[in-house]
């Protein structure tokens, strides 16, 4: 555990996702999911078959996304502790993999924006490969979540 | 008395230096212009044993990102025949699909490439992208493998950067051993006749645990796919790309062969040697010191008084567009341009600046020599080109430096003073060789026209008291304005901009930086396309097949309709 963070440095050890009962089908309303942020723009969105959306993602440049999980806030980052940074994105829990010398659109972030509890799951705000700063990349964390940074 | 005469004969010649044990220069020339067409990443497979690896389309052009060009295609392999009469959607998944555990390979990934450059250059391979790759899993659990193209004449091999010269993605796959640490793949190389190569960079995966708004009917066997995309460069006279035509590749369309020149996915063509952004840095210094610029601020370099009393950190222009570019953002100006100007001010010019601030290390098989002072400043220089790679048992080389495996450097030049080599003594006139170690040793003893030290520019304190007190003393017009206009119209592409602490956001170079930029990816689409004047290419009529034919592979007609 690294804070509120567990770094998993392995591929397939994202944060757990909540049930997603199939089939899938289009989603109609997906700009009012929790896990939108007009960041995002228009998508094509498919929901459970219970209806809901379990996360949005968009693979830019940096690469976007926003999500529920379940469990403990597992992230795969993979670097020496020196590079990994807790920081506080609008007062919710983040943490930072910096870029490696040589790589300077090496950094990611993820912000905790809800812990997850007995009766709904947390949501995780995530960005991955940027050349922005930290300060920068927090401020769009901090936009996909819809608050101040 | 000899070698004074070959030193003689080595200056007057310019660059044809043919001194020593060393490797040959190649004088520069008009750039040329390189097309690398981007085939199927799916490995496909031989379904017939014909020799000619086939693949499907599960899913048509489709965006990776809103608004952004719609050039991801899903792809998977052929496994076999399509059956009299076609197959119905649901009988086709029988017929295409990939296994990411298939033992025949058609669950691999590759980067193929088709590289074709002018009919008068590289009649032998030319290097023309370095490629940089990258294999993880984002934060959804998606996995990929990203493939940074970059310039390779201009690439800093040092610090492993370069002009950007697009993207290629797959997305469900991973490379081996993917641990999100960037690593060399190798370089795209064209020919004059057009160049076939394939290198496997991964494997397809079981990507369960990529679940975000994912289209049925997701990653169950059946499904398994490579979704291919490229993330274009910034688009200008130099550098434009394409996607081939949706008619050639719609949804579910099958015997899409991998070797086929027509069949290609991407293509980016650019020059060598020429920045994405070459255009961009005079347009920036206008827009920069026009009178209602950020550096101007007021008429009369309040922007940049701030910049140097600290009261701003950064300054930040309105939205705007560069023309002639695909590019339009916010530019981001900080103190390292002042820094730069007080330099420029002080007699060392701005090329020599950014040249001496980057010391780019050229990438093995270069022939680029790589200026770090001159070429000419009253006949003083210094550059590095590389030499070779050293070879086993070469460790008593170069006096000891040499690393078996490490790549071998040649550093030279003509300094104000003399300068330490272990293969030539002290000398102001040639070269020496070996390590990067070597090279910096040797210019941080190289001094330029009239003893100038490049390796020792003004500090950014003094540079913000110099301009903070011309501009107060009235000197805003006549001394600091175009001292930063000097530096920042020497640029000659995103490098030298990011030196000067000059950035833009979206960043120049065409990494989009931030989603929801749809007006600026339809734009490069269209202005490169404008600029360029490029159709869709047709690469079966340019025969550009030629030198692959002589593979082992089977042959295609001209017409590419049918195999030989």
């Amino acid at each position: 555990m690294l804070g509120d963070f567990l770094v998993t440095a392995k591929v397939g050890q994202v944060a757990d996702w909540p049930p997603c009962p199939e089939p899938r089908r289009p989603a109609q309303n997906y700009k009012a999911s929790e896990v939108y942020s007009p960041v995002f723009g228009d998508l094509e969105v498919y929901e459970c078959a219970d209806g809901k959306i379990i996360g949005l993602s968009v693979y830019g440049d940096p690469s976007i996304g926003k999500r529920y999980f379940v469990g403990p806030a597992k992230v795969n980052y993979f670097a020496p502790l020196d590079r990994l940074v807790l920081l506080k994105v609008a007062g919710r829990p983040a943490i930072a993999q910096l870029p490696a010398p040589g790589d300077p659109e090496g950094l990611r972030l993820a912000v905790i924006q809800r812990v997850p509890s007995n009766n709904q799951p947390g949501i995780m705000v995530w960005i991955d490969n940027t050349s922005k700063s930290v300060a920068e990349a927090a401020a769009l964390a901090a936009e996909i979540m819809g608050v101040r940074p | 008395m000899k070698r004074f005469l070959v030193l003689m004969t080595a200056v007057c010649s310019g660059l044809s230096l043919p001194l020593f044990d060393r490797p040959e220069i190649v004088q520069a020339q008009t750039p040329r212009t390189d097309t690398i067409y981007f085939m199927g990443a799916t490995r496909g497979k031989d379904y017939n044993n014909t020799g000619v690896l086939s693949w499907c389309v599960s899913r048509s052009w489709h965006e990776s990102y809103p608004n952004g060009p719609a050039d991801a295609l899903d792809e998977v392999a052929q496994q076999q025949a399509v059956p009299t009469p076609p197959p119905t959607d649901d009988q086709w998944p029988a017929i295409c699909n990939s296994d990411p555990t298939a033992i025949d390979g058609s669950g691999k990934v590759d980067l193929t490439t088709y590289g074709v450059t002018g009919p008068l250059d590289c009649s032998s391979p030319c290097i023309s992208l370095t490629v940089r790759g990258r294999s993880f899993e984002y934060g959804d659990g998606c996995d990929y493998i990203e493939a940074d193209l970059y310039d390779f004449v201009t690439m800093d091999d040092g610090h492993k950067v370069g002009e950007k010269k697009g993207k290629q993605r797959m997305i469900h796959a991973l490379a081996p051993n993917s641990t999100n640490v960037p690593y060399d793949l190798p370089s795209i190389q064209v020919t004059s006749t057009g160049l076939y190569a394939s290198n496997e960079i991964g494997t397809l995966q079981n990507d369960t645990n990529c679940k975000p708004n994912t289209n049925p009917p997701g990653f169950t066997p059946g499904g398994y796919h490579v979704h291919h995309d490229f993330m274009p460069p910034t688009g200008s006279q130099s550098c434009s790309w394409n996607q081939n035509t949706p008619a050639n590749f719609p949804r579910h369309i099958t015997d899409r062969q991998k070797q086929n020149p027509s069949h290609w996915v991407h293509f980016v063509s650019h020059k060598p040697g020429v920045s994405c952004f070459a255009d961009g840095p005079p347009k920036l210094a206008d827009n920069l010191l026009a009178s209602d610029g950020v550096l101007d601020g007021d008429g009369n370099g309040g922007g940049t008084r701030a910049l140097a009393t600290g009261a701003q950190s950064s300054l930040t222009s309105p939205q705007t567009c560069i023309t002639g570019t695909s590019w339009c953002g916010t530019i981001s100006v900080t103190p390292p341009v002042v820094q730069a100007a007080f330099s420029n001010y002080l007699g060392l010019s701005p090329t020599d600046y950014l040249r001496a601030q980057q010391k780019r290390i050229p990438p093995r098989g270069s022939t680029t020599p790589y200026y770090w002072y001159g070429p000419d400043n009253g006949g003083f220089y210094f550059y590095v080109f590389w030499w070779m790679t050293y070879p086993d048992g070469s460790g008593y080389w170069d006096c000891g430096m040499g690393v078996p495996g490490a790549e071998r450097y040649w550093a030279g030049f003509s300094s104000w003073t003399g300068i330490y080599t272990c293969q030539n003594g002290f000398i102001s006139l040639g070269g020496g060789g070996g390590p990067v170690t070597a090279i910096e040793n040797e210019w941080s003893q190289f001094r330029g026209l009239n003893g100038i030290n490049p390796t020792a520019p003004p500090t950014q304190q003094d540079a913000n008291t110099w301009a903070q007190t011309q501009i107060d003393s009235g000197h805003w017009a006549d001394v600091v304005k175009p001292a930063l206009d000097a530096v920042i119209r020497a640029g000659t592409g995103n490098m030298d901009m990011a030196t000067l602490g000059i950035t833009g956001d979206p960043p120049f170079d065409g990494d989009l930086g931030q989603v929801g930029l749809a007006g600026v990816m339809n734009r490069m689409n269209t202005v490169a396309s404008r600029v360029m004047d490029l159709p869709l290419f047709d690469p079966t009529r340019a025969d550009m097949n030629r030198d692959w034919i002589g593979s082992t592979r089977p042959r295609w007609s001209l017409t590419g309709k049918a195999l030989r």
